[in-house]
């Protein structure tokens, strides 16, 4: 979400084309962005990019829910309708469930939800526990980051930590002390939102450390590309968390193409644009990994038959550049 | 043999031993408790298969699976099919119970509960799932609904069965692989096509093929004018030969001008039956 919108553009540093001919045929996962606010147009960009499989995190909407079933209904379109969505534009689609920090300070409604959880997390298509932790940090925030974490170790899930604006590092720190306190595997927790300030924590305490490409409020990729080259591309992915705000679906590959115009190697671009990801979320116990290479590989014009290979040549394109619609 | 029975020798032959071992253990647990263990086997079916089984195809032939008709299943949606056929309660508690698999289903599941929805017990409580069913978005779980299930044809009074025939056509499901669709039939279906064909030729769009062979007892004049020109304008020969049957139909109403350039084509005319099956491959 945006909430430095007067920032002079000229403080933003000089721009460099957009030239994606770098990463043509790499392969890349988001591990991060929230599909249900972004259209048809991001789908498309992202395959033609070569982002065959994003990860969605249940979040905030952008104003509190007041009742149950809208939750419910949330996290069934992230198993249903925005999975199948995806599936047109040759994407495969995994989220991550979980009760949001802001809406913990909700209580009655956050005991609620804590019921309505078990019913989704062993559902196709979701791969662990997320975007859990905290925003302004209170009890009632703490409260259900804990139970969710139970929840995750009882059901051998990764989770995935959202770690707040405000008072980020003491946040970050402990979200993590509180996840350890709980017998979590850091192996097991992808700590997101990451900055040169609290990276060193996340990584030397052994947690997946995620950053989210985010114009104005988070990370920029030149400052990312400095970090993956003092810290190394291991146990680091990057993401867009591309929302409702101004943010971009394309960060993770615009970030690797400026990661190899800046001379990082392609293994470690690879890595922190999409193995890493793949390892932190334990992909491979949901989908034959080869289908990915698959879908990279097919002719997107061909019909789309078949559930194993997505071609994103299934939607039409329409003609951008031409004011007749037919 | 039941029709469960039957399914589950067909899915057997398809899965590991331990795959079988788990679904017999499961199966009795479901005899023993179902409200305790259903949930907990039928969500977490797709992990206890492997990735090559669960996404293989099966088909079964019809005299085999009696209700179901079982094309191009997924081994996974086969296997939750044959669990909800293990399902049994009294009204009340069984309606409740897979109202709430509904309620909580993914993709997969949803496409499973659909498919089973000719095998489950007291048709009438599913109606209105049906028909839901069919306004569902998601195209895979609109295609479980629509394409090879009898319920609907059994089940559905004329308007819903004629939306659902019109959503076909506007999904781009197949059409011939709707369970009754010639014998369900009607002249308010054949109505609504008529007014789709006018929408179409408007927007100088497509027009199915089978739209014209479904309404073809009830074309009015300026529906027969489209006919005509699109005949002539077809370039695919399946399409054509279906073009050429609502013709016939229609024959004694067709323009001069178009039966003085087209009357020899009604000689060679094929029966209707071998068209569709000309068309379907």
């Amino acid at each position: 979400m945006c909430t430095e919108m007067n920032r002079d553009l000229s403080t933003m540093g000089k721009p460099i084309p957009l030239e994606l001919d770098v990463i043509k045929g790499m392969k890349f996962v988001d591990p991060h962005i929230h599909m249900v606010s972004r259209t048809t147009d991001d789908y498309q960009a992202l395959f033609d990019a070569g982002v065959l499989l994003v990860i969605e995190p249940a979040f905030w909407v952008g104003q509190p829910r007041t009742g149950l079933d809208t939750f419910k209904d949330y996290y069934s379109s992230l198993i249903g309708w925005e999975r199948f969505r995806a599936s047109q534009f040759g994407i495969r689609h995994f989220c991550t469930i979980g009760l949001n920090s802001r809406e913990a300070n909700n209580e009655p409604l956050a005991e609620q939800v804590m019921e309505l959880l078990p019913h989704f997390i062993y559902k196709e298509g979701v791969l662990g526990i997320g975007e859990i932790g905290f925003d302004d940090q209170t009890a009632a925030e703490e409260k259900y980051y804990r139970a969710q974490l139970e929840l995750a170790k009882e059901a051998n899930v990764p989770v995935q930590v959202h770690t707040p604006h405000r008072d980020k590092t003491r946040g970050t720190i402990r979200s993590m002390e509180i996840a350890l306190e709980h017998g979590l595997d850091p192996q097991m927790v992808i700590i997101d939102h990451n900055s040169e300030e609290t990276v060193k924590d996340v990584l030397d305490r052994g947690f997946w450390a995620g950053f989210t490409i985010y114009p104005f409020t988070k990370m920029g990729n030149e400052r990312m590309v400095d970090i993956v080259k003092t810290y190394g591309p291991e146990k680091i992915m990057v993401n867009s968390a591309a929302d409702w705000g101004i943010s971009d679906p394309l960060a993770v590959p615009k970030t690797a193409a400026l990661m190899l115009q800046k001379g990082i190697a392609r293994e470690s671009v690879e890595m922190v644009t999409y193995s890493n990801a793949i390892e932190a979320f334990a992909v491979s116990n949901h989908i034959d990994l080869a289908s990915l290479n698959d879908t990279l590989q097919a002719d997107p014009s061909a019909k789309f038959e078949g559930n194993t290979i997505l071609r994103g040549g299934q939607q039409p394109r329409l003609n951008k550049g031409s004011i007749i619609i037919s | 043999m039941k029709t469960t029975e039957k399914v589950m020798e067909a899915l057997f032959q398809r899965l590991s031993m331990e795959e079988i071992t788990y679904l017999n253990q499961s199966a009795q647990q479901i005899e023993e408790d179902y409200k305790k263990h259903f949930v907990r086997i039928f969500s977490t079916l797709n992990r206890r298969l492997s990735f090559a089984n669960r996404e293989s195809l099966i088909s079964l032939p019809a005299t085999d699976s009696a209700k179901l008709l079982i094309v191009n299943w997924t081994v996974l949606k086969l296997a939750r099919v044959w669990l909800l056929g293990l399902l049994h309660d009294e009204k009340e508690a069984y309606q409740q119970f897979i109202d709430k698999l509904f309620e909580y289903a993914d993709m997969q599941e949803l496409e499973a509960l659909y498919a089973a929805l000719p095998l489950l017990d007291y048709p009438e409580l599913w109606v209105e799932r049906c028909k839901e069913g069919i306004r569902n978005n998601i195209g895979t779980v609109q295609q479980a609904v629509i394409e090879h299930n009898t319920f609907s044809s059994s089940q559905l009074e004329e308007e819903a069965w004629n939306q659902m025939i019109l959503k076909a056509f506007f999904t781009g499901k197949n059409i011939l692989n709707i369970h009754g669709l010639f014998e369900r039939n009607n002249p308010a279906l054949a109505a609504a096509i008529v007014d789709y064909i006018y929408e179409r030729d408007s927007a100088k769009r497509d027009i199915h093929p089978m739209l014209w062979v479904l309404a073809k007892e009830a074309l009015p004049e300026r529906a027969l004018g489209i006919l005509e020109e699109r005949y002539a304008a077809e370039q695919d020969p399946h399409n054509k030969s279906l073009l050429l049957q609502a013709l016939a139909t229609n024959k004694n109403q067709l323009s001069q001008p178009f039966m003085q350039l087209h009357a020899s084509e009604f000689d060679q005319i094929s029966p209707i039956a071998e068209v569709l099956e000309a068309y379907k491959k």
